[in-house]
């Protein structure tokens, strides 16, 4: 089915006249599914890079558990560890 | 006393260093079955978006759905919440387990939560809101996360197409140690049972059965019934010693995470989709072995990526040409400082190929070698004779593209849990109904 974008909240589908849109990934959310403080919907809030918190996530790191970006975290085969824990380890 | 309907909902009681969340549900159902529970239903192994980063492997959730009195539910429910405290590796900070219980019918709502958590990425706080709304018990650790894909496991009740797995477990101190699954035992097992089951072994006899990380699985046999996989289990030996085994009843090589055209404009990060387009730019292999393309649709342009894992796949990516028409599976990659948010392919529909044309100087009519141009407007000279054509052109040949129109998958050990793999395009068990065998998880 062709998915098209409707005028409800693209993460709890409540309908909502004031909706804004996440500064991260452009989708278009009510107040409840808003984080105001940052600009960001609930899904980049929690999937954010939590090294530089501008890009979003790739994969949890091994070590600590953490969400990195591509850019913080090193990838080897299907593991991936973040630069704070590469780091600490040398 | 009065039997009610129950479905427990269990996820993310796993980690890189080992567990297994199907694993920790098949001690769960030892527990019940201690409890004189009236099984509804194979456990249900859901495999859920597999784009999100939260994930420690296959993104899998299970459902256990059963008849038993409130009395029992009441029994086990501290027990559960005590035995994923003792499973769970605590010194790994990112385990967070979450276990739901849903009494009688699954809700409508929790089922709709179910479907868009195939295919989008769902924050904590929804499934929070959802369980609150409808006061369901639940118990859950660290960040909560598991609650999300425990509440998606109970909603979606399987009744598309499914498949079926068997999967063995190995003893909890033996993870270390080499599974070593006998090769010639699994091409036997497959040969017998043939089309019954699938991705046993990909183009050069390689096993797909065993798993190569540190977790209890000991190997997963994937069918089309109960019986077929268990039957298709009496052939596979192993070094290691099958510690305990149970049948699943799954949403794996359905690709039911792939059910949604989306525009470019309208995709979004870490979600599963079909985008149909024209090949916008042809594609470039990179240093270290991938290859980059775009497409187009009416709405904007994107990046796709094959990886070189995906071996012959990516050779017919290569193979593309500019005005293809094509539509991608693929699960869209965030943007990060050095590219734009691109699509990680899955699996491509070729529909059909753009013209591939050469265009060639005309023949000479004396000496038959192809002539050159002897300037603009001056027409053309052969350069062997000396002939001169002042009124010839240029003819168009058509080249045979290398592809054709259809389906190409990448091979079987690059697939998701949840890509519908090619032996199975044709086959397809819904609406099918499914009994329960006599014995289908000891203990």
């Amino acid at each position: 089915m062709l998915f098209t974008l409707s005028t409800t909240c693209e993460i709890c589908g409540v309908e909502d006249s004031q909706k804004s849109q996440c500064k991260m990934c452009g989708a278009q959310v009510c107040n409840d599914c808003f984080v105001k403080s940052n600009g960001l919907c609930l899904n980049c809030e929690e999937a954010k890079c939590y090294l530089c918190t501008e890009y979003l996530a790739s994969r949890a790191c091994n070590v600590c558990g953490k969400l990195v970006c591509e850019d913080h975290g090193t990838k080897k085969n299907e593991s991936t560890i973040c630069d704070e824990c590469r780091l600490s380890d040398k | 006393m009065n039997s009610m309907e129950f479905h427990i909902g269990l996820d993310d009681i796993d980690d890189p260093g080992g567990r297994c969340t199907t694993h920790f549900a098949s001690l769960v159902v030892e527990l019940l079955s201690k409890h004189s529970v009236e099984w509804l239903d194979y456990p249900n192994l859901i495999r859920l978006n597999p784009g999100i980063p939260f994930r420690t492997r296959g993104n899998g959730a299970v459902a256990l759905r059963f008849k038993s009195e409130h009395n029992t539910i009441n029994e086990v429910t501290p027990l559960i919440e005590e035995m994923i405290r003792d499973y769970v590796d605590e010194t790994y900070p990112n385990t967070n387990p979450g276990f739901v219980i849903v009494e009688a019918e699954v809700p409508t709502e929790i089922q709709k939560f179910s479907q868009q958590a195939l295919w989008r990425t769902i924050p904590i706080l929804l499934a929070r809101r959802l369980i609150e709304r409808h006061n369901l018990t639940h118990f859950s650790l660290g960040n909560r996360r598991g609650l999300v894909g425990a509440l998606a496991a109970i909603g979606n009740t399987l009744d598309n197409d499914y498949t079926f797995e068997y999967l063995t477990y190995r003893e909890m101190d033996q993870t270390c140690k080499k599974r070593g699954v006998d090769v010639e035992s699994v091409i036997e097992m497959d040969r017998v049972l043939g089309d019954r089951v699938f991705s046993n072994l990909d183009d050069k006899n390689r096993i797909l059965i065993e798993p190569h990380g540190p977790d209890p699985v000991l190997y997963g046999i994937r069918g089309e019934t109960a019986v077929d996989v268990i039957k298709a289990a009496s052939y596979v030996k192993s070094a290691q010693s099958v510690d305990r085994w149970m049948v699943f009843r799954t949403n794996q090589a359905t690709g039911e995470h792939l059910n949604h055209y989306v525009l470019i404009r309208d995709l979004r990060p870490y979600m599963a989709a079909i985008v149909q387009g024209r090949v916008d730019s042809a594609p470039y292999i990179f240093e270290g072995g991938f290859v980059v393309f775009s497409i187009k649709d009416d709405t904007s342009t994107i990046d796709c990526v094959a990886y070189e894992p995906t071996r012959h796949f990516r050779d017919i990516v290569t193979n593309l040409q500019i005005g293809d028409g094509i539509s991608v599976h693929a699960s869209v990659r965030p943007k990060s400082r050095t590219h734009d948010v691109t699509l990680n392919l899955e699996g491509l529909e070729i529909h059909y190929l753009s013209a591939d044309t050469h265009s060639e100087n005309p023949l000479c009519p004396e000496c038959n070698k192809r002539m050159k141009s002897a300037g603009t407007g001056k027409g053309f000279k052969c350069t062997k004779c000396g002939y001169r054509d002042r009124e010839g052109t240029k003819s168009e040949k058509i080249i045979e593209r290398k592809i054709t129109p259809g389906l190409y998958l990448p091979p079987l050990s690059a697939q998701r849990h949840l890509t519908r793999p090619l032996s199975r395009l044709n086959m397809n068990n819904s609406g099918q109904s499914f009994d329960l065998v006599e014995k289908w998880h000891d203990p």
